[in-house]
């Protein structure tokens, strides 16, 4: 493999991990913008999202790949945004008024239940995932691109589009923007900002499911405590991208996911995981508002 | 004819402070009331009171012409579905929104297909879209900003954004208008035009009640004047009437005039 062909290689693993990252980033960052909460039970809704596409598709036979890949998608998008409205409603609207430390210790107590749920349900040991899409690969000039990564790829930019057309252009996204800042000028205009809140915890839901069901592919098997490490890199790219704000998650799950995969390459699988943490302290400590996040301060 | 808002002895407690000791006032459909006072005196809370932000601690508001209806209790967004809107005395705008869409939230009361589900797919959640958008667009023109549709809030000069916020109180067609202090950090100039503006929301039917410091302002626009001290109402009447009140001197001078 020449250099060019090995940095192209690590380019596409790392799209592909980048574009999972980014719609799981997607939720902490939604959520984080209107209720300023990181919800750190969302690597659970992601790993929920993968056995609910896991379940869907041991049910289907006989239907062509492209389709049971719709109807898996769609129905782990129906659970867990149904999983993320009632996490929402039992667990995070009764004490939204208190200190922050109340909510973010009942995210982790609510990350708990819902993997040992799991755990209950599925198993302790890991699961073959099901595949999904026929195993194609491409050959490029010596790099190798499989029909996985182009489903991965095309998935999540089909997702990111719809998702930027919803904020930006339909009166839903300027509700929900206008709740992120400023919920009460937003409840005298006569909005439901309480809809609104649990309509963006369904909606960050149901894009971590489809992130959830395309690791799940993507590697082959899933466990129940994949949604904690998982969910702390998604949580690191959305910290990147500038928490709260929607495109910085999408720019930061890309970006993690591609420093993830060339350090991979160039320096050693076995380290993966640190480069994001070691991102997540670096940023910390000196670029907390993220690469296109700057508002941190402008709230009352 | 019951008049469009009544306020029944209201009281608001904080601790042993009281912010609103038993003020009572009503406002007639049509009429623009001015609400005047020191610092302190209980103007913005009882906004708040009107409005849901807070629950007082004791008194009633009723609200509604034909069919009066008890608004404390409500939550402040069913208060603002009923059609009573409001302006901030430090300015709220949704910064980091353009002009256009900040008035086209205030339209949410006044749409069907609600905002939440797959309504906003069908042709009838479009139409609304679009009804929204042409409100938003001919009210910016009303108050003045047409032309600055597109310019983000925060990049608007403090009385440009004064006016949007009026613009987006009235996207929801409210009954009520509450204005608190709409005057305050604007210059001469901006003040005249504001009393324009006023006046022509006025001359449409509107009934307003409006806080305000500056007597240039409110003595012009209003019909009648509360003057509100420590909490208590101590003063009401036309506007040439309260201005020579004793009392309401004494209040603002801090000197009994005997």
């Amino acid at each position: 493999m020449t250099p060019l062909q090995l940095f192209l290689q690590q380019l596409a693993n790392g799209l592909t991990l980048g574009a999972i990252y980014a719609l799981i980033a997607l939720g902490y960052t939604m959520v984080y913008g209107v209720v300023q909460l990181i919800n750190f039970a969302h690597g659970e809704i992601f790993m929920v999202g993968a056995y609910a596409a896991l379940t869907v598709a041991l049910a289907i036979t006989g239907a062509p790949w492209w389709a049971v890949l719709a109807v898996c998608a769609l129905g782990a998008m129906a659970l867990c945004g149904a999983l993320g409205w009632a996490t929402e409603r039992v667990a995070y609207r009764p004490i939204r008024s208190a200190p922050r430390l109340n909510a973010l210790i009942t995210a982790i107590g609510m990350s708990f239940v819902l993997q040992n749920l799991v755990m209950r349900i599925y198993g302790a040991t890991d699961r073959r995932f099901p595949e999904l899409w026929p195993a194609v690969r491409w050959q490029w000039g010596g790099v190798t691109v499989t029909l996985t990564q182009v489903v991965v790829w095309g998935t999540a930019a089909l997702l990111m589009v719809g998702l930027q057309w919803l904020v930006m252009r339909t009166r839903l996204g300027v509700a929900m923007r206008a709740t992120s800042q400023d919920v009460a000028a937003c409840a005298l205009l006569g909005i439901p900002v309480n809809r609104i809140i649990a309509v963006t915890f369904a909606l960050g839901s149901a894009l971590a499911a489809v992130g959830g069901m395309l690791f799940g592919g993507y590697y082959g098997t899933i466990n129940f405590h994949d949604g904690y490490l998982t969910g702390l890199k998604a949580f690191t790219a959305a910290v990147l991208g500038g928490i709260g704000n929607i495109p910085g998650a999408m720019v930061g799950g890309v970006v993690l996911g591609l420093l993830e995969g060339l350090g991979a390459g160039y320096l050693s699988s076995q380290w993966k995981n640190v480069f994001a943490f070691v991102i997540l302290v670096c940023l910390l400590l000196f670029k907390p508002t993220g690469l296109l996040g700057e508002r941190v301060a402008d709230r009352a | 004819m019951p008049p469009l808002l009544e306020v029944r002895r209201l009281t608001q407690r904080f601790g042993g402070v009281f912010a609103l000791d038993e003020v009572t006032l009503s406002v007639q459909q049509g009429e623009t009331v001015g609400l005047i006072g020191p610092n302190g005196a209980g103007k913005t809370t009882l906004f708040n009171c009107v409005t849901g932000v807070q629950r007082p601690t004791q008194g009633e508001v009723w609200f509604g012409r034909e069919a009066p209806e008890p608004l404390v209790g409500l939550a402040a967004h069913q208060i603002a579905q009923r059609g009573i809107a409001r302006t901030f005395q430090n300015i709220r705008v949704f910064a980091a929104m353009s002009a256009l869409e900040n008035v086209v939230i205030g339209t949410y009361t006044r749409t069907h297909t609600g905002l939440v589900g797959a309504s906003f797919l069908t042709s009838e959640a479009r139409r609304e879209e679009r009804w929204a958008a042409d409100r938003a667009l001919g009210l910016l023109e009303f108050v003045g900003l047409a032309g600055r549709s597109d310019a983000m809030a925060s990049a608007l000069p403090f009385g440009l954004q004064r006016r949007l916020e009026i613009a987006r109180a009235l996207a929801s067609d409210p009954a009520l208008l509450l204005l608190d202090e709409p005057a305050a950090g604007l210059n001469p100039v901006e003040k005249q035009q504001l009393v324009q503006l006023i006046g022509r929301l006025k001359a449409r039917g509107l009934t307003i009640l409006i806080i305000e410091h500056d007597m240039q302002v409110v003595m012009p626009i209003s019909d009648r004047v509360a003057v509100l001290d420590y909490g208590r109402k101590i003063a009401e009447g036309s506007p040439r009437a309260v201005q020579d009140d004793p009392k309401v001197i004494e209040a603002y001078l801090g000197v009994p005039t005997t």
